[in-house]
């Protein structure tokens, strides 16, 4: 549909009607962090300006993560760059290419979101009422990547609390092992109006 | 054209026993985003749901199916079927504290279609006893047109309530 560049109401509903009216979405990328192939391992990821108080859930994409050790992708939360290391409970459903398990806990460092793997690592994660000081903070998430050296598909999902009535101004991507990522794309996003 | 999520209203209430969502789903969307915006309840609780018709009635009929599957962080998961029930079961369940709070996202399928069963998927995170978190589908069984939702209470009211639409183009 063609128009003159002055846009009344009656030509922004035919523009609309076909589908050629562009307004913003309300999923706002906040951040994106990259790791090219060949980075010196990197152990985390920091978001550290997350616009808590604008956002009630985030969304949080973790993708083609790379590295030479096996580990758990995994979260956690904190405040001007110090990040809470205790008390997160998590419960996830294991997807793997020899089993299907359970994997929970009452007492963690992080909230777990991945499963064993160190190549094609990806995830992603909803993040709830991190900045609502009267409330704690909860995460689902969602992972898929290989098993082992390319050998097959490991993946879970689940979900997971910081059962602290507390606000956070940070969320931290990390693996809890000494071996880090050499690769990885990540973005932090905010859901408009959540 | 933006591809995104695209918000389409929001809606909340405060001491009341169930909420509807209602003129969310129209025509010019396939697939909704929906997210709970705030969760506070009287007494220990699950929540259902329940979808609205064209005439914005709820739809009480034993039309929904749903399959849950539990998570627990301090005990084995569980697996929950319900065929032919008056409502899709367990979105949420919460404990009767204020801070607690609770998170959720759904995806709701061709609920405006009227050719077409509205299928649902979800998953939630909250804290009840211990920590709980569901992962979901379902499907309501009745070919018509859906324009909204409701969530209603197994027992007190909500001190407060919300939900935030929006459509996925």
């Amino acid at each position: 549909m063609s128009n003159q560049g002055i846009f009344d109401v009656n030509s922004i509903v035919d523009l609309k009607h076909h589908d050629q009216w562009s307004t913003l979405g309300q999923l706002e990328l906040i951040e994106t962090q990259t790791a090219t192939s060949g980075s010196a391992d990197i152990m985390t990821v920091n978001f550290e300006s997350i616009q808590e108080s604008k956002y009630n859930v985030h969304f949080l994409t973790f993708s083609e993560g790379q590295s030479n050790g096996y580990q758990y992708l995994s979260l956690r939360f904190g405040n001007d760059s110090t990040y809470t290391t205790s008390g997160y409970k998590y419960a996830r459903q294991q997807m793997l290419n020899t089993t299907f398990a359970e994997d929970r806990s009452t007492s963690q460092s992080t909230i777990r979101i991945g499963s064993y793997v160190y190549r094609g690592e990806n995830a992603y994660a909803y993040i709830y009422n991190i900045g609502d000081s009267s409330k704690y903070t909860f995460a689902t998430s969602q992972m898929v990547g290989n098993a082992a050296n390319y050998v097959g598909c490991a993946s879970s999902f689940g979900s997971g609390v910081l059962p602290t009535a507390s606000s956070f101004n940070n969320i931290q991507i990390l693996r809890t092992n000494s071996v880090g990522w050499y690769g990885f794309k990540a973005s932090l996003y905010g859901i408009r109006y959540s | 054209m933006a591809t995104n999520l695209q918000f389409i209203k929001s809606q909340s209430g405060t001491d009341v026993s169930t909420l509807s969502v209602t003129d969310c789903f129209n025509a010019d969307y396939d697939v909704y985003a929906i997210y709970l915006t705030k969760i506070d309840t009287t007494q220990d609780n699950s929540s259902r749901i329940r979808l609205l018709d064209s005439g914005g009635s709820v739809i009480s009929a034993s039309e929904y199916d749903t399959a849950n599957l539990r998570l627990r962080a301090n005990a084995g998961f569980e697996e929950l079927r319900y065929t032919g029930q008056t409502y899709f079961q367990y979105m949420i369940s919460i404990r009767q504290q204020n801070y607690d709070g609770a998170g959720l996202m759904m995806y709701v399928f061709n609920p405006y279609d009227s050719g077409s069963y509205t299928f649902i998927q979800y998953q939630e995170t909250s804290y009840s006893s211990n920590y709980l978190g569901y992962k979901s589908i379902g499907v309501h069984k009745s070919a018509e047109t859906i324009t909204g939702f409701q969530i209603l209470n197994t027992a007190g009211d909500y001190q407060s309530v919300g939900f935030s639409v929006y459509g996925v183009k």
